[in-house]
């Protein structure tokens, strides 16, 4: 038994996969999106409906969140970060590769599959340049990827999110028969 | 030491290790400063309830960021049973994830439905007090402010003056502030 959760905790494919900040990101979203409902219905103090309202609205602004972080933000700055910092730096890595996506390729693969992909960018280059593997910066282009999916989620999750969700939320709500206006609206009227 | 090269540094350093905390930790900070600052934009919502909501999301964020640290940290001490070096650093990190999980999932919803709600009700159960000292009205001064005539209580017979007349301590004051004031 504690074997087994010996070799759970210090999986390679576990250690990968937690190393991207999308991952990182898209699980934590994903428990708070399960986490905050439930502690909101365990609530003793609050009526039936207003747990329901809280919680529904809870979960459906974090998974609103998410798919705007991964579908809007997320894209659009992977793009973009690797170009900028190929401008701004005369590192080989931002030469050698195009974009972030064939970096991350490179950066999984075993060392003689790294030395290949080398030999093949190398035979497509016009001039006589040539990369050779100790001068490709994987830790520093890495890092790159990682600060732009930080600064990504930090934009995404923290302010576009936000204000793109609350037309997206309400709608959802009133079809699902639970938003608070409309149940408030023929109160208002009798006053 | 350049900008430049700070940054690189610092990419290198998340490059080499990417410690689940620094994502989360930087969206918390953030959702700190915002989450408020758009929840006090709100036009339709009365001020009262802006405020009151605005401090419940600040201070769920303020538990957060502690909570993803110290979480974290706790939980990648456990690598330390790894005698594999290799294991060992995977470990830590797998480790530190799960811990900035577990925050996530029941550690900061716990705590702020313990601490949240009691502090905002206190600040806000005490403001609305103050308020209703403020809203009621100043009691009635029926009490009059004009200067009292001190008058011998005991008989002149006891206090010796039996030649003095006994109304000429009384000042004119005690006349011309008398009566209904308008």
């Amino acid at each position: 038994m504690i074997g087994a959760v010996q070799n759970i905790i210090s999986n390679p494919t576990l250690y990968n996969m937690t190393q991207s900040t999308i991952t990182q990101i898209t699980t934590e979203t994903c428990l708070k999106a399960v986490g905050r409902p439930s502690f909101i219905l365990m609530d003793k103090d609050i009526d039936t409906q207003t747990k329901k309202y809280s919680s529904v609205k809870e979960f459906l602004y974090q998974m609103t969140c998410l798919g705007i972080y991964l579908a809007a933000v997320m894209p659009l700055l992977k793009k973009c970060s690797f170009k900028l910092a190929g401008k701004l730096s005369n590192e080989d890595v931002f030469k050698a590769f195009k974009s972030s996506g064939d970096f991350l390729k490179y950066h999984k693969m075993d060392e003689a599959g790294k030395i290949a992909k080398l030999e093949e960018i190398n035979r497509n280059l016009p001039t006589g340049d040539k990369f050779i593997k100790e001068n490709i910066d994987e830790n520093l282009a890495k890092g790159v990827v990682e600060v732009s999916s930080i600064i990504g989620s930090v934009t995404g999750l923290a302010i576009v999110a936000p204000i793109a969700s609350h037309p997206l939320i309400h709608p959802i709500m009133k079809v699902m028969g639970l938003d608070k206006k409309s149940s408030e609206k023929p109160q208002e009227v009798k006053k | 030491m350049s900008l430049g090269t700070t940054v690189k540094n610092i990419c290198r350093s998340i490059g080499k290790d990417n410690n689940p905390a620094y994502a989360v930790v930087a969206i918390a900070t953030a959702k700190g400063i915002f989450r408020p600052l758009f929840t006090m934009m709100d036009k339709k919502e009365s001020p009262e309830t802006k405020k009151y909501a605005a401090l419940r999301e600040g201070l769920t964020e303020v538990i957060a960021i502690p909570t993803y640290l110290l979480c974290g940290t706790l939980a990648g001490k456990g690598a330390a049973l790894f005698k594999d070096p290799v294991k060992a650093k995977m470990a830590k990190h797998n480790l530190r994830f799960v811990g900035v999980c577990t925050a996530a999932l029941l550690v900061i919803p716990g705590l702020c439905s313990v601490f949240v709600k009691p502090f905002t009700d206190k600040i806000f159960h005490k403001n609305n007090k103050n308020e209703n000292v403020k809203s009621q009205p100043d009691e009635l001064n029926i009490v009059s402010k004009a200067e009292q005539t001190q008058l011998q209580k005991m008989p002149i017979t006891q206090t010796g003056h039996l030649h003095s007349y006994p109304a000429k301590n009384v000042s004119m004051t005690a006349f011309t502030n008398s009566g209904m004031r308008v």
